[in-house]
């Protein structure tokens, strides 16, 4: 007998870090690879790993790798009293619907496997952080009172007691208890903690009181005992286990259809893009304090590429998650140098680049949007979203698994994934399987709800760009312009025509085709990027099939020969004389070249050089010029004689020189320069106050007149230091004299970030 | 450039190749859900709508014989989410339907129950209906019949209206088909309006609409109010169906301002219709003056807005549209579909004019130069008087008279908008003139007269828009117009179409003033034109006044 129970304890493992120590290394390496994340870091021995694998983060992520049957074997697990004997298991379940003995003995393997459960099969142990995962009431029922209460021992132990005990109740009774049956087993009710007696019962809960079919366990709340719900329930721990459907398909389409769809799926993304970033190069949107896209600006994308917000966002994240995209300060949003590149390589090159950017990123861009507080902004950190990516990828891998053609949906990818990994299930994941599927059909990635060749090599991880490359169509090489001043490429114009096309004409409607149209202000457009009527009638006739109908051959003519009539430019000073002759002698005089005098009409030369330096040259080169006001007139440079002729004494000339003020500012300037050198602290962004204390100093400073030394923030987010005198304070700006650049400066109170009086800084920072 | 004639785009429009060899055929499919918006030369432009879908359930269409259509003729894959997007919007009509209940009287039943729920949380439904009678089926006031289709249409859950109609007041009315045959055209429209129950019937100025009128009165038997955009167009309706039908002078009543019949055919002008007296429309109550049979409505894309609010009120009786256009410039056609009805038949005109029914149209832009002195002036314009400025240059009359030289043998008609600029045209001339200030009797004395040829060349003002039947005129010139007006433009070309004896085609000048807003206007104004395959020669005056002048 003590042999024997010997070698049993030897068999049997004490615990965790017992159990794995009788692994075999296949064994441990199984285990790393269920949970990677016990190899970082790699553990120092095995009780570092059991203790590693126990840990609530760890059994947190296994537990979520879980599928249906395995969490439902931990829960099971988890109603049990431990240890548990893999027989007990098989008790709890058998009844249920779905259930299959060998599908939970494998289930309970892999769960030995991972570490999650340890033991043997007599004695099976899941780890407590996974039992106490499971919450109070794992598969719904709640501690045993055998033990302090003899009806409800009763109710254990003699068979049909309960269910005999319910039938005998009122009708409510029955309904209460269906209620608390398999869901959570607990309720509250007012002063539960009393006895009550089956004849003073006056409700259903009471009656179940006082029968113990349920029993208090605080003055407000009361469970069913275990032992009455497994009664109830036959012993049954789980009412159900789900099968696994097998491949989540909805049904089969024709492999060359979806492929023919997804290639033009895939061209119209590509051009999405490059209509985008086309129209942002010319009007960038700026870019919020915050970073990101202000709204304004995704709804007027929205309107340029009349797709859904959702697809609008989409176009605009892998735009920036593959590089097209970025930040520039001063402009705002704009396409980089890749872009550039990006536009000469083929159709299939450039979606390649983008679909890998989509398969790679970690941004969710139907977070994109939404209402007041929750609105979020693209092209914002706010778009990632930790789980997105590893969403993506589990869906392309789903499809990759499923036979060629065969269509699903996002309802039965989600209930696929619930099934796989029941523990993420949610609102958010269901509405983000939706999320990617739209944005996979847009792209091309899936078409008719299956997965395309191209999209498949992209989920594969291979280079899609040559299978996509042989579905495109050929691009097409005329396009067909009509009377009513529109014009239809058939398909795709290659991309030189296509950039010329759309800069002399309005793009209307875009897709497999494009149609264009013709206006005033788009040929005008053209005329002003250089092109002549002549051009642009060139091109035309060159691309078009049919001849060029004659009201758009009017139309370039007419607007050509109203383009550029007035013509504006720029020149500083203008002469003009009624003799011709006059003119060109200037003109060529070679001691006047510096000036250079370029002729507009007969008599009219003008140039870039000012009025005083243009009369001076005239005037020493042996020419008689007098100047000419803004109307026209003659001005006459006699200021001498000219005072004399008022009668009234003339009062004394006052010389409009700087103020005093002005000037002992000006001194006040140089000392502080000098100071703010040798006084400067190693911080250049001077000192720090908060906003009170600022607009208390300030008012000090302007009262008793003294300079402050003031740190203040630009637009772009840097600070400088100033030193400034104060002059007034309203509305939240500050007018100041700045003895630096002694000048008279307005400062947003806001954007000061601190101020001290210039003395006192002058000794802290001396000091 | 394979296969298929049609090219299916992402945001909905539909391309036709016309040159197609299966485009004809391809039309034909396309045509009972997608509206066509433009038909120049060579590529048609249609485009896919919900109220086209809508109109499509109406006639029967089912969502897989529409998918099936763009996947038939597409030149290239449809895409995916325009499939969807079909199907789902086409799954909309009829999820609700209206019945005439024996107990209940007008009911709202609804096949699928969540929708009944989404649309009774609406603040607009509630008022509308009374008590839920089941699960699926909730009262509805017997007078908000029009008004809740309305409302479902705005709210995208567009009703069928299965509720039936009454017969009226029985009066045989029969084609005088002795004297005249009815065209295939007419017969199809006539009887595509009757099976339909309501609804509007498209057809080209020209192609004979009051006879559709007529042959849809046949097929009712009852009682007609019809309603007309102006008298002369009352008196010209009048004469077509004493000449086209059984109907006696005495059966037929005018309701107009001048005069006040009730008959059991009334013709009524929009125009009494919608007189105020102290803020009420006393003469609405016209439409419950007797148990018509069914009510015609001439030129229904000028129905004015209050006819729209009584409209609503007489959904059991039977409604037709006659219009040459749908396009509204006031965007009101979800109204025309919810309370007139869904279109019931289409033609377009260049279809008419290869059957030979209206003639082919040559047009052209003459665009004159303002002269300097008026160039000044309107650069100082303000921008309302803008318009009237450029459009009335004097140095349009010159061009008017070339072009009536250019013409000899043919009747004329030109047409402006400004009073004092066709008075003083018509002294230019010496050719008479009506406007609307012109009284009744000498308006059709002067139109008799052109019939008759005694006039040759007529100045008109708008009034000359609509309905005036004057087979003769073969030469239209328009010196200036209501603004945009695409409509008014088609109006107006409308009025030269009729068939000529030799087959010659008919002239339409426009006389633009380049570089002002009169052009852009005129832009415009031909778009529709333009989009029902007429286009536009640009000829500039001088050219013709002193180039080689180019008469065909």
């Amino acid at each position: 007998m003590r042999t024997s129970e010997t070698a049993e304890i030897q068999l049997r493992p004490r615990s965790l870090a017992d159990d794995l120590r009788h692994r075999t290394d296949a064994q441990l390496e199984v285990l790393f690879a269920t949970r990677p994340d016990l190899l970082h870091p790699v553990p120092t021995d095995l009780g570092q790993l059991a203790v590693r694998a126990t840990t609530s983060p760890s059994v947190s992520s296994a537990l979520d790798a879980l599928n249906h049957v395995e969490l439902s074997v931990c829960e099971v697990l988890a109603a049990l009293p431990d240890p548990a004997a893999r027989s007990h298991v098989h008790d709890g379940l058998s009844g249920a619907t779905g259930y299959h003995a060998q599908a939970i003995d494998a289930a309970l393997d892999r769960l030995l496997v991972s570490a999650l459960v340890w033991g043997d099969d007599e004695e099976l142990h899941l780890v407590r952080v996974a039992r106490e995962s499971f919450g109070a009431y794992p598969c719904g029922l709640a501690a045993s009172f055998a033990d302090s209460r003899r009806k409800v021992r009763d109710y254990g132990t003699k068979k049909n007691l309960a269910a005999k005990t319910l039938a005998s109740g009122p009708d409510d009774v029955r309904e209460i208890m269906g209620q608390l049956l398999w869901a959570i087993p607990a309720g509250t009710m007012r002063q539960a903690n009393r006895s009550v007696r089956i004849e003073d019962a006056k409700s259903p809960l009471e009656w179940l009181l006082a029968q113990e079919l349920i029993v208090p366990i605080s003055d407000n709340s009361v469970v069913v005992p275990r032992e009455v719900s497994l009664a109830l329930r036959d012993g049954l721990l789980l009412k159900e286990i789900k099968t696994d459907r097998g491949f989540p398909v909805l049904g089969n389409a024709d492999v060359k259809r979806i492929n023919d769809t997804g290639a033009h799926a895939a061209l119209d993304f590509v051009r999405l893009v490059e209509t985008l970033l086309e129209t942002w190069s010319i009007e960038p949107p700026a870019q919020l304090r915050g970073g990101g896209l202000a709204i304004r600006d995704l709804a007027a994308a929205k309107e340029l590429l009349r797709v859904s917000e959702h697809l609008t966002a989409l176009v605009i994240e892998v735009a920036y998650a593959a590089g097209l995209l970025g930040a520039d300060t001063a402009d705002g949003w704009l396409p980089t140098a890749a872009y550039d590149r990006w536009l000469g390589i083929d159709d299939a090159s450039r979606w390649t680049l983008l679909a890998q950017s989509w398969r790679d990123m970690a941004r969710a861009a139907h977070v994109v949007g939404g209402d007041g507080a929750d609105r979020t902004n693209a092209l914002t950190s706010a778009v990632e979203r930790g789980f997105i990516n590893p969403l993506r990828i589990s869906l392309l891998d789903i499809y990759l698994g499923l036979p060629d053609g065969s269509t699903t949906s996002a309802a039965i990818l989600t209930d696929h994934l619930d099934w796989h990994r029941p523990r993420r299930s949610s609102m958010v994941r269901a509405a983000a399987v939706s999320a990617v599927l739209d944005e996979a059909a847009t792209m091309g990635v899936t078409a008719l709800g299956a997965i395309t060749s191209f999209g498949k090599s992209l989920a594969e991880g291979k280079d899609p760009t040559k299978v996509l490359g042989a579905l495109l169509p050929a691009p097409v090489d005329h396009v067909i312009v009509q009377a009513d001043l529109t014009a239809l490429a058939p398909g795709r114009l290659p991309a030189n025509q296509r950039r010329t096309m759309a800069v002399i004409a309005d793009v209307e409607s875009t897709g497999a085709a494009t149609t264009y149209r013709f206006t005033e202000s788009s040929i005008r457009r053209a005329l002003d990027q250089g092109q002549s009527a002549h051009d642009i009638l060139d091109f035309l006739s060159g691309l078009s099939r049919t001849p060029i109908p004659q009201p758009l051959t009017y139309l370039i003519e007419d607007v050509a020969r109203k383009h550029g009539v007035l013509r504006v430019g720029v020149a500083s000073i203008y002469l003009r004389c009624d003799d011709e002759q006059l003119v060109a002698t200037v003109q060529a005089d070679r001691r006047l070249a510096t000036l250079r005098f370029r002729q507009l009409a007969p008599g009219i030369v003008v140039s870039s050089s000012p009025a005083d330096i243009v009369l001076e040259k005239l005037r020493s080169c042996g020419y008689a010029p007098v100047a000419e006001s803004a109307e026209g007139t003659v001005l006459i440079h006699r200021p001498d004689t000219k005072r004399t002729a008022t009668k009234v004494n003339p009062a004394p000339v006052t010389v409009t020189g700087p103020s005093s003020r002005l000037v002992a500012a000006a001194v006040k300037a140089l000392r502080a320069g000098e100071r703010v050198d040798s006084s400067k602290p190693a911080s250049t962004n001077g000192p720090r106050t908060t906003t009170s204390q600022t607009l208390a100093l300030l008012n000090d400073a302007l009262a008793k007149g003294k300079e402050v030394w003031i740190g203040y923030a630009d637009k772009g987010g840097m600070t400088s230091e100033r030193i400034v005198e104060p002059l007034t304070i309203t509305g939240g700006f500050l007018t100041a004299f700045d003895v630096r650049t002694n000048e008279v400066r307005t400062f947003t109170i806001a954007r000061i970030t601190g101020a001290a009086l210039e003395e006192n800084f002058t000794e802290e920072g001396s000091a | 450039m394979t296969e298929g004639p049609l090219i299916v785009q992402s945001d909905k429009t539909l391309l036709l190749e016309i040159d197609h060899e299966l485009s004809a055929e391809c039309r034909h499919a396309i045509a009972p859900f997608a509206e066509l918006e433009r038909a120049p030369e060579h590529i048609h432009t249609y485009r896919i709508t919900p109220l086209g879908l809508w109109n499509a359930r109406a006639a029967l269409h089912d969502a897989e014989s529409v998918v099936d259509t763009l996947i038939k003729y597409s030149r290239y894959p449809v895409p995916h989410a325009l499939l969807v997007d079909i199907a789902e919007t086409m799954a909309r009509y009829g999820r609700l339907q209206l019945h005439m209940h024996p107990v209940h009287g007008l009911v709202l039943t609804a096949n699928d129950r969540t929708v009944l729920e989404e649309i009774l949380h609406s603040k607009k439904i509630q008022p509308l209906v009374g008590k839920r009678i089941d699960e699926d089926t909730i009262a509805v006031h017997g007078s908000e019949r029009g008004n809740i289709k309305q409302v479902l249409l705005k709210l995208g859950w567009p009703a069928e209206d299965l509720a039936g109609y009454v017969d009226g007041e029985a009066h045989p009315i029969a084609l005088a088909e002795n004297s005249f045959e009815l065209r295939t055209y007419q017969r199809e429209a006539a009887e595509g309006f009757w099976h339909g129950g309501s609804g509007v019937v498209v057809l080209p100025c020209g192609a004979g609409k009051t006879i559709v009128g007529a042959a849809a009165m046949a097929l009712a038997g009852a009682t007609t109010l019809i309603l007309v955009t102006n008298t002369v167009s009352a008196r010209q309706w009048k004469a077509e169906l004493l000449k086209r039908t059984t109907l006696t002078e005495e059966e037929i009543g005018e309701y107009s301002g001048a005069r006040k019949e009730i008959r059991p055919v009334t013709i009524a002008t929009y125009q009494v219709m919608t007189t105020r007296r102290q803020g009420v429309f006393s003469h609405m109550e016209l439409f419950d003056a007797r148990d018509w049979g069914l009510i015609i409505y001439d030129e229904v894309h000028l129905l004015p807005a209050p006819v729209f609010r009584f409209t609503a009120d007489i959904q059991a009786r039977r409604r037709l549209g006659l219009t040459a256009t749908l396009v509204r410039e006031d965007g009101m056609e979800g109204e025309v579909f919810s309370l007139i009805g869904p279109k019931r038949y289409d033609a377009p005109w260049k279809d008419i004019e290869a059957q030979g029914y209206i003639a082919p149209a040559d047009c052209a832009e003459v665009r004159v130069t303002l002269p300097d002195a008026e160039r000044l002036a309107y650069a100082m314009a303000e921008p309302e008087e803008r318009y009237r400025l450029a459009s009335t240059t004097s140095f349009k009359n010159r061009v008017v008279e070339h072009l009536v030289n250019l013409h000899p043998e043919d009747h004329i008609l030109v047409i402006g908008q400004y009073l004092d600029q066709l008075a003083e045209i018509s002294e230019f001339l010496g050719v008479p003139t009506i406007t609307g200030a012109t009284p009744v009797k000498e308006r059709e004395r002067l139109f008799q007269s052109f019939r008759e040829g005694e006039t040759r060349v007529l100045v008109v003002s708008k009034v000359a828009n609509f309905s005036v039947d004057l087979p003769e005129a073969g030469v239209a010139i328009q010196i200036s117009g209501t603004f945009g007006s695409r409509q008014e433009e088609a109006q107006r070309l409308g009025r030269i179409l009729r068939p000529k004896g030799d087959k010659r085609s008919a002239h339409f000048y426009s006389i633009v003033t380049r570089d002002t807003v009169d052009a852009d206007f005129a832009a415009h104004r031909q778009r529709f034109l333009a989009e029902q395959g007429y286009s536009y020669r640009i000829v500039d005056a001088d050219d013709l006044l002193y180039g080689t002048p180019k008469a065909d």
